[in-house]
């Protein structure tokens, strides 16, 4: 790299939009929920007014424009043979650097405000977390997919070819849903909860000024009808039930397909790219060797459906966990899956995936472990409510022994369901653990890949001989619980064995 | 501690000259981290485990009476302040009894740490995985001599491991013992046994 390349350079100023953007945004998102959720959004709305409220949103606005701007000024960043160095901050000035070796995943997003200038956005990640990050905005794509292919050409033992042989014509298409796959995918995953999820953070909101005109609107429709149990009301609440579910359902689908708009899955050798994305486009590279694990999960709908998607793991980088752990930047999601792609695609992204694998179960006391334990949680509340005087409620003396009489028979059923759906299977040196309730969860981890080995008993568990084995990954730990304990102590063992023989570093 | 210092079918012997061996693994022929022997922490520990959880233990009471005293009257604050004392003798018996399970061994190729009154854990941290080695000790802790180490493994916080109760003169050894084989480049030939080094390093 001549030395006019590796010069510092400042980002262009067509960066201070989406700097802008995301710095309102995340503090949109940290406070927002917070605020409205408390009702404490609607408080100040009658307490300012719209037009404060409006003044007060808009100096804001100024306020993150100025401290942008001031950021904008003093970034500099410097592409360098072995990596990238960075210098940021305001308050306090700091100086990054990241070689290329380093880093785990490299994203390219490219917002659609950048798209008539091809100008990108370059995230690199690497394993330590959130505060190594680097982050570039606003760069010609010539120059961001440089930066991807010094990426995967320096990675030791990736068995990248040369960035020369390695062009956007040579990639292999491994997956491409269409818009219909798409759909269900929203459908059967979780899009529809974090729509409900974003619905919760405004329901104070919503139930004060929302509800009273829906019901009014209702009475409208009505008309002359009377609400109290007449089979025409009763019809009318089901159609309304069905609307809201069809409704729910199609924003589940809609949300997916701008979410993963255009999703293609592309091979580069020993790497793996996923783009997508219909007003942000992402492109994502990572590579092979490091990936921690693979999970294959068909949710209660996508099971009905035929449905399924897979989740890639890699290094948790803890900061930009978001909760939902698709949502989860750490990890990829291959959506839109049928049951056919689904086993292709774990076996080019897990050649140790066996699909005729029989699982072993886990030992069966855990529902007799469990059950005890809750049936008895379930008297001491009932005990409790007794001390308060709740016997005294009809209502609640009734839902106290229906609790009593129908709980221990549902908790048994739910917990043998539990159990039936754990299993396990080490095949070679991966390792299956599959776990779900109505829907099915199995993922597939090389044991060389794990961090730490720990065996976990509790007193009811060294009387029975079981324990609990807990395998610590990079991205988090993965538990097999109600082992016997001579299982638990030979799987670690063959675990370490494989570990402490291996050369190799997890991340 | 020398029960786990059996050859393992893959480690290159006397008189075997074959620069290559692809000896089948049993299970049985793996090297057992659960028979080892593990070195108890140091004396110290259990008189400092105790005063900490005695000193816990009262200013839980005095929160709870204060509490009670507040919202109710001097009776409630007497009454639940007798209740919240009960966690004096529970953390002292705990204390007593802490040191009786608590162990720790370093072998070839990992360090072991066993803890858990109640819920009994052991935890091997294989030494490949170790990125960081820490040692670092309070000051009730430096009142008793005692020392902890910390080890930290790549990828977040769920994967570290921390000794406590050692001897600062062990708990020092261990780490430069650890950071020795952190650097070391090469990996290391496997046997699967208890470390020499480590042994001497870790009696208390």
């Amino acid at each position: 790299m001549s030395e006019a390349q590796q010069a510092w350079r400042r980002l262009s100023p067509w960066a201070i939009l989406p700097l802008w953007v995301r710095t309102a945004r995340n503090l949109i998102r940290e406070f927002l929920p917070v605020i409205l959720g408390a009702g404490a959004g609607v408080a100040l709305a009658e307490g300012l007014g719209v037009r404060e409220l409006v003044l007060g949103l808009v100096a804001l606005l100024l306020g993150i424009l100025v401290h942008t701007l001031i950021w904008y000024r003093r970034f500099r960043f410097r592409i360098e043979d072995e990596g990238v160095r960075v210098r940021q901050g305001i308050l306090q000035r700091r100086e990054l650097r990241v070689t290329w070796d380093r880093v785990r995943n490299v994203d390219l997003r490219q917002p659609v405000y950048f798209r008539p200038l091809d100008l990108v956005g370059v995230i690199l990640e690497t394993p330590g977390g959130h505060g190594e990050e680097v982050s570039v905005e606003a760069i010609p794509r010539a120059q961001a997919e440089q930066i991807r292919e010094s990426v995967g050409r320096q990675a030791p033992d990736s068995g990248v070819p040369d960035a020369q042989t390695v062009r956007a014509g040579d990639s292999e298409v491994l997956h491409q849903p269409s818009t219909r796959a798409l759909f269900l995918h929203g459908v059967v995953s979780g899009q529809l909860w974090i729509f409900l999820a974003a619905l919760g953070a405004i329901y104070g909101y919503l139930h004060r000024y929302i509800t009273p005109r829906v019901q009014a609107l209702l009475e409208e429709v009505s008309g002359d009808i009377a609400f109290e149990g007449t089979p025409a009301s009763i019809g009318l609440i089901i159609l309304a039930l069905l609307a809201i579910a069809v409704f729910l359902v199609t924003l589940s689908g809609l949300i997916a397909l701008i979410r993963y708009h255009g999703y293609v899955l592309l091979r580069d050798g020993d790497r793996f790219r996923a783009r997508h994305g219909l007003f942000e486009s992402r492109e994502r590279t990572l590579r092979r060797n490091k990936l921690q694990a693979v999970t294959r999960v068909e949710t209660a709908s996508g099971r009905l459906l035929g449905r399924s998607y897979l989740l890639g793991h890699q290094a948790a980088a803890e900061a930009s966990t978001e909760g939902v752990p698709e949502l989860r930047d750490a990890t990829v999601v291959v959506p839109g899956l049928g049951g056919e792609e689904a086993e292709r695609l774990l076996t080019i992204l897990e050649p140790g995936y066996g699909r005729r694998l029989s699982l072993q179960a886990i030992d069966s006391r855990f529902r007799r472990f469990w059950f005890s334990r809750l049936c008895l949680g379930l008297l001491l509340a009932a005990f409790v409510l007794v001390i308060a005087g709740a016997a005294g409620h009809p209502a609640t003396a009734l839902m106290m022994a229906a609790a009593l009489v129908f709980g221990p028979p549902l908790l048994a059923l739910v917990l043998y369901r539990r159990w039936r759906m754990w299993g396990w299977a080490l095949d070679g040196d991966f390792l299956h653990i599959q776990s779900g309730f109505l829907g099915l969860q199995r993922e597939i981890f090389h044991i060389g890949r794990v961090q730490q080995v720990r065996v976990h008993r509790s007193p009811y568990q060294r009387r029975a001989g079981l324990a609990n084995l807990v395998l610590g990954l990079p991205d988090g730990a993965r538990t097999l619980p109600f082992l016997p304990h001579e299982t638990a102590i030979a799987l670690g063992n063959r675990v370490l064995y494989r570990v402490e023989t291996s050369a190799s570093h997890a991340l | 501690m020398n029960q786990n210092q059996h050859t393992h079918p893959e480690q290159k012997g006397p008189g075997n000259d074959s620069p290559f061996s692809n000896e089948p693994i049993t299970p049985e022929t793996l090297p057992d981290y659960s028979v080892v022997e593990l070195n108890p922490v140091a004396t110290a520990y259990r008189p400092y485990v105790m005063l900490t959880g005695a000193f816990s233990a009262l200013v839980f009471t005095a929160v709870v009476s204060f509490g009670a005293f507040l919202f109710g009257d001097f009776r409630w604050a007497l009454g639940l302040g007798l209740v919240a004392s009960a966690s004096l003798p529970a953390v002292l018996i705990h204390g007593w009894l802490d040191p009786r399970y608590r162990g720790w061994a370093v072998r070839d190729h990992d360090l072991i740490h066993a803890y858990g009154v109640i819920w009994r854990q052991t935890v091997v941290l294989p030494l490949a995985r170790i990125q960081h080695v820490e040692t670092a000790t309070g000051p009730i802790e430096r009142l008793f001599g005692l020392m902890r180490l910390q080890c930290f493994s790549a990828g977040g916080a769920s994967a570290d491991l921390v000794i406590h109760g050692l001897r600062p003169e062990t708990a020092l050894r261990i780490r430069t013992h650890l950071l020795e084989r952190i650097r070391s480049a090469e990996p290391p030939e496997y046997h699967g046994g208890v470390d020499q080094e480590g042994e001497t390093a870790g009696h208390e």
